[in-house]
């Protein structure tokens, strides 16, 4: 008979595996919590916008539109893009620095109506709202060259229990445009 | 028989000092296995919000780049993949294709145009891969590429 078996202590052996175990599964959920998917931030598929009264005055350099919510969900403004090349497909001046509307309406890179969502279904920003003098700004854009503008509405919804602006780029309308 | 030992509470409170100690030395020495997440939007680890990207580009005759971010996830950099006649490919940074690379990058909502004409001499096809920027967990930015199935092909011939 083997006498005097020396070795660690079984209790010592299972609060150890024990502790290993509670720290690696600690470590492995809260890195596998950051793939849990989060609710993507999306515009309903009802949201739509179309322009009418459309007058680019090629002597004054100035562009004015009403705004037409022609969708089922309302809006809180949009982003306005405009192209002067016939061979670029992706309308790449932003016309946000050239509105001549409500200053409160100018956002860093959108034109914002409200807080929340204002322009209802069947509703209109006339185009007294939605004027821009394409001299306003520099670089100055040359008279008569827009030949296309874009206009993507956003609106406000809520992300996470927070109301956060969501681009409606499925609602997205492209509009040639050319001397009135 | 006099048996000398270590007293129950003592050997109780070694135990547990030890077994304390044992775990953070594990903690540490499992995490240099791993790589840290990047996090954006309220936690969502950065790989998946790559697939909430969207964005449009187009090269004009004149060698314009025109870029276009339609989603709602800003993008802070491309990743350009320049593919040549003969199958080979180099791959750049925007900002080293467009020295006015917005430093913020493309918010949402956002277009941006650059001149590259002189930059891709006898490239057929660009692909532009995002870059997005997250956080990780001290509170530190860091860039993240997203993935080549997320890259956009641009014919520039």
């Amino acid at each position: 008979m083997i006498k005097n078996k020396r070795g660690v202590s079984e209790i010592i052996g299972y609060i150890l595996l024990i502790a290993i175990v509670v720290v690696i599964s600690i470590f492995v959920y809260g890195w596998l919590k950051t793939f849990v998917p989060q609710q993507s931030l999306t515009c309903p598929d009802g949201t739509s916008v179309s322009i009418s009264n459309l007058v680019y005055n090629c002597t004054l350099n100035t562009l004015n539109f009403s705004l037409d919510n022609d969708g089922t969900f309302s809006i809180s403004g949009y982003f306005v893009h405009a192209s002067n090349d016939t061979t670029q497909q992706i309308p790449a001046i932003d016309l946000t620095p050239y509105y001549m509307g409500p200053s409160g309406n100018k956002a860093s890179n959108s034109i914002v109506f409200s807080y929340y969502n204002i322009l209802d279904p069947g509703k209109e920003e006339s185009l007294n709202v939605n004027g821009y003098n394409l001299s306003l700004y520099l670089p100055t854009i040359a008279t008569g060259t827009i030949n296309k503008i874009e206009i993507i509405p956003i609106r406000y919804v809520n992300y996470n229990g927070k109301s956060r602006t969501a681009t409606c780029s499925n609602a997205k309308i492209d509009i040639p445009v050319s001397c009135s | 028989m006099n048996k000398k030992g270590v007293s129950p509470v003592i050997a109780t409170v070694l135990l547990i000092g030890i077994v304390i100690a044992l775990g953070v030395i594990v903690f540490f020495w499992f995490s240099s296995f791993t790589q840290e997440a990047i996090t954006k939007f309220n936690g969502e680890n950065i790989q998946l919000v790559c697939n909430d990207v969207q964005f449009q580009a187009s090269y004009s005759s004149g060698g314009d780049l025109a870029f276009s971010n339609s989603g709602n996830v800003p993008i802070f950099s491309f990743n350009v993949q320049i593919q040549g006649a003969a199958g080979s490919f180099t791959t750049q940074d925007i900002k080293n294709l467009i020295s006015n690379w917005p430093s913020s990058g493309l918010r949402t909502g956002g277009v941006f145009s650059g001149n590259i004409a002189s930059k891709i001499n006898g490239a057929t096809q660009i692909v532009l891969i995002p870059v997005l920027r997250g956080t990780v967990s001290n509170g530190d930015q860091k860039s993240f590429i997203c993935p080549d199935q997320y890259g956009y092909k641009v014919s520039v011939i």
